[in-house]
């Protein structure tokens, strides 16, 4: 090799080793409290990270690889971190030139058949720790750590990262992730087609999401969701949770508040809810461990879905159209008011009152001081474990099938008016007119059972033969 | 000058008719000419013209599948993932009309099928948006790229699970 052709190398050599990279590194003086707007390109993969000194420090190294060779080395010359000051914000902007790279026929010799272009911008700013910091990011990996005055996130594309910041208020992303941890704030975000995850954080929390997962864990304060086609875990919430919900599935656990949703065509799971309010449309709803009692009575407001209630407590509030209800292991009151419904109920300890049109209701095993039912339509069937003080009940066009301890002490008045009376018990049996009728003192009388029927029959049966 | 008259008298200038006679057999007299047909093949080089081409062709195509395969397996693995979910998509949205235009569906599903259908436009919106910067490989893309992907074949395959279950 000639000398001239070395000395080519010697001098160029370094160029095409390095020609792909471009390290940006600047330093200066950032006041407490000042606002920091950082403004970056699509693509960059960047911790921002609070420190407990008054100055910013910015690392950023970039890296291109692109079938045009001279495009990269434009491109490594167009980009660059910028900063500005004006009163009290600061501007840090990343800059890349709007130009890209071409591709000739030749390339094909370098074994690339079309145009291609990628680039790796990573590194860290950062900056006091005091800081307000607003990002708006595109298509990047952005971490943020340490920064204790008020964040606000934006952009699209964006996998967002926080931990351990101590205000973080809006955050707005599409197409990405957004993961918080450890952190405090009055925090607002809306997303779509963007998951979200949070976990341990301090204060309220407000999300506006459509399309994603959504796991939120341990809030503090109050949570306010409004959702459209989401997968969800909401879990240890410890103040109120309001959820709009839509062609959701959505899993609650362990809210410490009142849990109230507004569902249309969603599938619910609530476990472990002191007080429990619902508007469901279409709904599925599992719920365990309501306990409503006190302020937090558990009110229901249906049409149309499936509801499966166990293992709760509290006083129930259910105002129904078309639904099917199971409530099973329940330790309170029940108030039921519905239209073409049906309710099916087991291991009940507590009164029912339901005012109802065509809505069949089936008590297995029931335990209560009162039962007092008004129904058209449908049958009431209710298996009575122990010895009520009232039991008041009135049908028409649909039976009632009692059953009862046979050594229950009550007075019995029975009614069907263009019906029939069955019995096991000795009644005494008569008809006045079109009422065949029954009135009796059994085991010596004791608190009134009444039931009266209208074009329908009545059936007071011992316990031991179930109700369907 | 010759004169046709210092040779001939009138009368013994033909008459016409004999005039038409004579041009007549003139005309019979010459030799018809054949008309050339239009395309005169010489079949022989016309095939080896023929296979040469086809010949060039075949071997541009072959070079053409195997410069495509070689860039193809040299490119990086987020980016052969991401041609590997578009043509499960491609695949799997060819079930979907069917799915979609099913009747006798129940209220939760119609809902359901709603939702996802706007939530795949929304999808399609970004994958558009990522895609319209054709020549971007950069990894960050290339993984929200394949998020899209991931999350609308998902969608897809939520889609037909619902259809199939009644919900």
């Amino acid at each position: 090799m000639k000398f001239s052709g070395l000395i080519f190398l010697f001098l160029f050599f370094p160029l095409i080793l390095f020609g792909e990279e471009k390290n940006v590194e600047k330093n200066f003086k950032v006041v407490p409290n000042q606002h920091v707007f950082i403004n970056g390109v699509s693509g960059i993969d960047v911790k921002v990270i609070g420190w407990d000194k008054n100055e910013a420090a910015i690392k950023i190294k970039a890296k291109v690889n692109s079938s045009d060779s001279r495009f990269e080395t434009e491109y490594l010359q167009s980009f660059d971190v910028n900063y500005k000051i004006s009163g009290n914000d600061v501007y840090i902007d990343f800059a890349e030139t709007d130009k890209k790279g071409s591709w000739s026929v030749f390339d094909i010799f370098k074994g690339d058949l079309k145009y291609s272009f990628s680039k790796e911008i990573t590194g860290e700013i950062y900056l006091p720790g005091n800081v307000l910091l607003t990002g708006n990011f595109k298509y990047s990996d952005i971490y943020v750590t340490g920064i204790e005055g008020a964040l606000v996130l934006d952009g699209k594309g964006n996998h967002f990262t926080i931990k351990e910041c101590s205000k973080v208020n809006v955050i707005n992303n599409e197409y990405g992730n957004v993961t918080v941890s450890k952190s405090k704030g009055n925090l607002s975000a809306d997303l779509k087609l963007s998951p979200i995850k949070i976990e341990d954080f301090e204060g309220d929390v407000k999300i506006n999401a459509q399309s994603l997962e959504l796991n939120l864990f341990k809030i503090t304060g109050n949570l306010y969701l409004n959702v459209y086609d989401i997968k969800g875990l909401v879990e240890e919430i410890s103040k109120y949770v309001t959820a709009y919900s839509n062609v959701s599935n959505i899993t609650f656990k362990k809210v410490n508040g009142v849990l109230e949703i507004h569902d249309k065509t969603s599938e619910l799971y609530v476990y472990d809810a002191s007080g429990f309010k619902l508007e469901g449309s279409n709904t599925h709803l599992t719920a365990q461990g309501i306990t409503g009692v006190e302020k937090n009575k558990v009110f229901l407001t249906t049409n149309y879905g499936k509801y499966r209630i166990s293992n709760s407590s509290g006083v129930y509030y259910i105002d129904d159209n078309h639904s099917d209800f199971i409530m099973n292991d329940i330790t309170g009151n029940i108030f039921y008011s519905a239209k073409s419904s049906s309710f099916s109920g087991k291991e009940l300890k507590g009164d029912w009152k339901s005012d109802t049109k065509y809505a069949e209701i089936t008590l297995r095993t029931i335990s209560a001081n009162k039962i007092e039912a008004i129904g058209v339509g449908k049958t009431f069937k209710a298996d009575i474990a122990n010895n009520p003080q009232k039991v008041d009940l009135k049908n028409q066009d649909g039976d009632i099938d009692l059953f009862v301890n046979p050594d229950i002490k009550t007075s019995v008045f029975l009614t069907a008016i263009d019906g029939n009376l069955f019995t096991d018990f000795s009644i005494h049996k008569y008809r006045e007119g079109q009422a065949a009728k029954a009135a009796e003192r059994l085991n010596g009388g004791g608190a009134v059972l009444s039931a009266e029927v209208k074009n329908a029959s009545i059936s007071l049966k011992k316990r031991g033969n179930k109700a369907d | 000058m010759i004169k046709q008259e210092d040779f001939y008298s009138k009368n013994e200038y033909p008459d016409f008719k004999s005039k038409m006679s004579i041009w007549k057999n003139v005309k019979n007299a010459i030799p018809r000419e054949t008309k050339k047909p239009v395309l005169n093949l010489e079949y022989k080089s016309f095939a080896f013209g023929f296979a040469a081409a086809f010949t060039f062709l075949f071997v541009c195509i072959g070079i053409y599948s195997v410069v495509t395969k070689l860039s193809e397996k040299s490119e990086p693995d987020y980016i052969r993932v991401n041609k590997a979910y578009t043509r499960a998509i491609d695949e799997f949205e060819q079930t979907m009309p069917k799915i979609v235009t099913a009747s006798n569906k129940s209220f939760n599903l119609d809902e359901m099928l709603k939702a996802r259908n706007a939530n795949l436009k929304n999808i399609d919106a970004g994958i558009q948006e990522i895609k319209m910067d054709a020549g971007d490989l950069s990894p960050i893309k290339q993984n929200r790229l394949r998020q899209l992907y991931k999350m609308k074949l998902d969608i897809l395959s939520k889609m037909i699970d619902a259809e199939e279950n009644g919900l």
